[in-house]
């Protein structure tokens, strides 16, 4: 939403348009719930709150400097993705010098208000109000590492704006991280909010990457004339080593949370799991005992007790979890008598609480969720094809592959208000994986 | 001069018989010759018999060997188009097989799938019967204690129910819960076929609340109490885990054995088998 600031009548000549943008301000913010009415109750301060059911709103104040219109659109974009705060962007303008008019903010629907400037040492000063108790709620220097518009350059603004999300619910943002995909049969990565697409050097096939937690190294699927083998590969220093030696099938990598462990498919007579550790001190062993069925792309529960993936042993693929010792499979997903639903990719929810998979619904793939707790399933999408779902590390939104436009691509999801919104354009894309969150400071 | 007429009266019919030899050697050579020449000629033509006999001997033995090599190529197509029949028939039971020990699977997870809703079904009917059970109208006095022969007081959770309920409070991540619900099968029906089930929840609640010592006991136990129940093998095969994973490599192979002696059709024991050596990893 690009509207003008408020703060200018106070320094200048009233405009007609500038109070025709604060009545459509004013009237649209009618729709976004306040939830930050600070207010002072028998001793006991209410600020601003969060809650899943309400974006309160943030208006970014404009700001000076070269690449002030970049900077502010960029992390005004960043919250915006991240659903959890509706924002506020004002035309650029004249930034409010002296104390800000918060009674007018709160009017306009805001419960926070973002003052962005550039430091002495070349950083970005941030200062976050709180709108509704009139006062400073927070202030950070933040470094803006690399050349301008660079990619790391972005990505210290992503780390704002994830910290700046942090601040006004609780939950850090998931701007600094990428997404890693397969783009005509190669591996490529692009940034969280859709910029910065570019293959990853070095590599020839591949399928179904994953990223290791610590969000530099990644595994995945290199196929060859004589079978496919599982390959992890270290992004920074560019290095990659095979990690599977056996003929046959190696494929759907799984790194466990921890990171010392990595999860595997692997046969020529149906395939199993097997699980190594990533150093390689001991031999694979295994983890599903599928008796000549397929068992395969398997993910973690975040305390890597528990391993969910998909099966055939049921006639058809289905969604299981085991201990990640090979104990105690259980079939996830309920299943009627006669029931030949094709349920497949689980993806375990960062916070544990769901497994997100594709299922057969009317002939095509849609992207389901069910909870570990109620087994209650929710589907999220009806349009198009929907499959390969990866989470967001807020366990809140997933990247999916669709081809409701047509083609291939991948799309975001925020898993509670039902948003889309398209991450990749240009030529098919698919089998996303979405990295932990990452930084400069790695 | 004696001797000279004596030496030439001896030599005259040497001379006569030597030279009358002659004429009767060439007569008889002529005759030798003309008789080797009949031999020659009979020798020529058993030899060319001879080698016309050969010849045909060689022609029926050629004809044999090309029978022979024909009845052979014969018994080499049948054998290969035999041995193509044994491989194809091979490959057939072979995929027959593959698909009835995978249809064999598939079935034994819907029998587990089937056990799974059964004892969910088994749930509620435990619920409704206790539902049933409630009083129908409650009494006016609430303080007043039930009327005796009047009111029911209600029944407690059957042992599925309160065995669904266990289970809920584990997804819950409610361990104490989660285990005082499975106590309460083993304290209230000690002779249910849920037992077993209940205590090996019992061992994963304390496994996932990080209790090693106290799941490895109650692991122990479900070997120990109930032997031959499904939950044994597994029993057996977390307790061996659990030693693995703290470097107690020669204990933990001691019970990987054991599974795989004991309990050698279950999955625990493939999964065993892995850490044993004895199967591909």
């Amino acid at each position: 939403m690009n509207v003008r600031s408020p703060e200018m009548p106070a320094l200048g000549q009233p405009r007609r348009s500038t109070y025709v943008g604060l009545a459509v301000l004013a009237a649209l913010s009618l729709g976004v719930p306040t939830r930050a009415a600070a207010q002072e109750q028998q001793g006991v301060r209410i600020g601003l709150t969060y809650s899943g059911s309400s974006r309160p709103g943030l208006y970014v104040l404009p700001m000076r400097g070269q690449l002030a219109d970049s900077i502010r659109r960029i992390i005004a974009r960043d919250v915006d993705y991240g659903d959890r705060v509706g924002v506020i962007v004002p035309d650029s303008g004249t930034p409010p010098t002296g104390a800000l008019n918060y009674p007018l903010y709160a009017r306009l629907g805001a419960a926070a208000v973002l003052q962005l400037s550039v430091n002495a040492g070349g950083g970005l000063h941030v200062v976050l109000h709180e709108v509704g108790a009139g006062r400073v709620m927070n202030a950070r220097d933040f470094p803006l590492v690399g050349s301008s518009l660079s990619a790391d350059w972005r990505r210290s603004l992503h780390e704002v704006s994830d910290e700046v999300e942090r601040w006004i619910t609780g939950v850090a943002g998931v701007s600094a991280t990428r997404v890693l995909f397969v783009r005509g049969g190669t591996l490529w990565q692009v940034d969280a909010d859709g910029a910065g697409s570019q293959p990853v050097a070095g590599v020839g096939s591949a399928l179904g990457p994953v990223w290791h937690p610590n969000g530099t190294t990644v595994a995945f699927t290199e196929m060859l004339d004589e079978g496919t083998r599982v390959v992890v590969r270290d992004l920074v220093r560019g290095s990659a080593r095979r990690f599977t030696y056996d003929p046959g099938s190696n494929s759907s990598p799984a790194f466990s949370p921890d990171g010392r462990t990595l999860v595997f498919s692997s046969g020529s007579d149906g395939t199993d799991l097997f699980s190594a550790p990533l150093d390689g001190s001991s031999a694979p062993y295994r983890v599903t005992v599928g008796r000549g069925t397929t068992n395969s792309q398997p993910t973690f529960a975040p305390d890597g007790r528990r391993l969910a993936f998909t099966t055939s042993r049921l006639g058809r693929p289905e969604i299981y979890i085991t201990d990640s010792d090979g104990a105690n499979p259980e079939l996830l997903t309920t299943s009627g008598f006669g029931d030949q639903l094709y349920r497949a990719d689980p993806a375990w929810s960062p916070d544990g609480r769901f497994v997100a998979f594709s299922t057969q619904i009317e002939g095509r793939f849609q992207i389901a969720t069910i909870g570990l707790r109620d087994r209650a399933v929710k589907q999220h999408t009806i349009d198009g094809v929907n499959e390969d779902p990866s989470w967001a590390p807020d366990a809140r939104h997933l990247v999916f592959t669709s081809s409701r436009t047509g083609s291939k691509q991948l799309w975001v999801l925020d898993t509670e208000s039902g948003r889309l919104r398209q991450l990749t354009q240009g030529p098919a894309s698919r089998m996303a994986a979405w990295s932990p969150r990452l930084s400069n400071a790695r | 001069m004696s001797g000279l007429l004596i030496r030439r009266a001896l030599l005259a019919p040497v001379v006569i018989l030597t030279t009358g030899a002659c004429f009767a050697t060439r007569n008889d050579v002529r005759i030798l010759q003309m008789d080797l020449q009949a031999s020659r000629e009979e020798m020529r033509a058993g030899l060319a018999e001879s080698a016309a006999r050969d010849a045909a001997n060689r022609r029926a033995l050629d004809s044999t060997l090309a029978g022979i090599a024909r009845g052979l190529a014969l018994v080499s197509d049948t054998v290969r188009s035999m041995h193509a029949t044994t491989m194809r028939l091979r490959g057939d039971v072979r995929e027959d097989l593959t698909v009835i020990r995978q249809q064999l699977i598939t079935v034994e997870e819907r029998v587990g799938a089937s056990a799974r809703r059964i004892q969910d079904l088994r749930a509620e009917l435990e619920a409704d019967a206790a539902d049933r059970a409630a009083p129908v109208t409650a009494p006016k006095d609430s303080t007043k204690p039930p009327v005796a022969g009047g009111t029911t007081a209600p029944a407690g959770p059957g042992p599925a129910q309160l065995y669904q309920m266990g289970q809920d409070q584990l997804r819950r991540g409610s361990w104490g819960s989660a285990r005082g619900a499975f106590n309460e099968i083993l304290s209230q029906f000690p002779s249910s076929d849920i037992v077993p089930d209940a205590l090996f929840a019992i061992g994963q609640a304390f496994e996932n609340e990080g209790n090693g010592v106290s799941a490895d006991s109650v692991y122990a136990l479900v070997v120990q109490r109930h032997p031959k129940s499904d939950k044994a093998p597994t029993a057996l095969y977390k307790r061996a885990t659990a030693l693995r994973v703290t470097g107690q490599a020669a204990a933990a192979q001691v019970l990987y054995k054991q599974i795989v002696d004991q309990y050698p059709r279950s999955d625990a024991a493939v999964l065993a088998e892995g850490f044993l050596g004895t199967r591909k990893p």
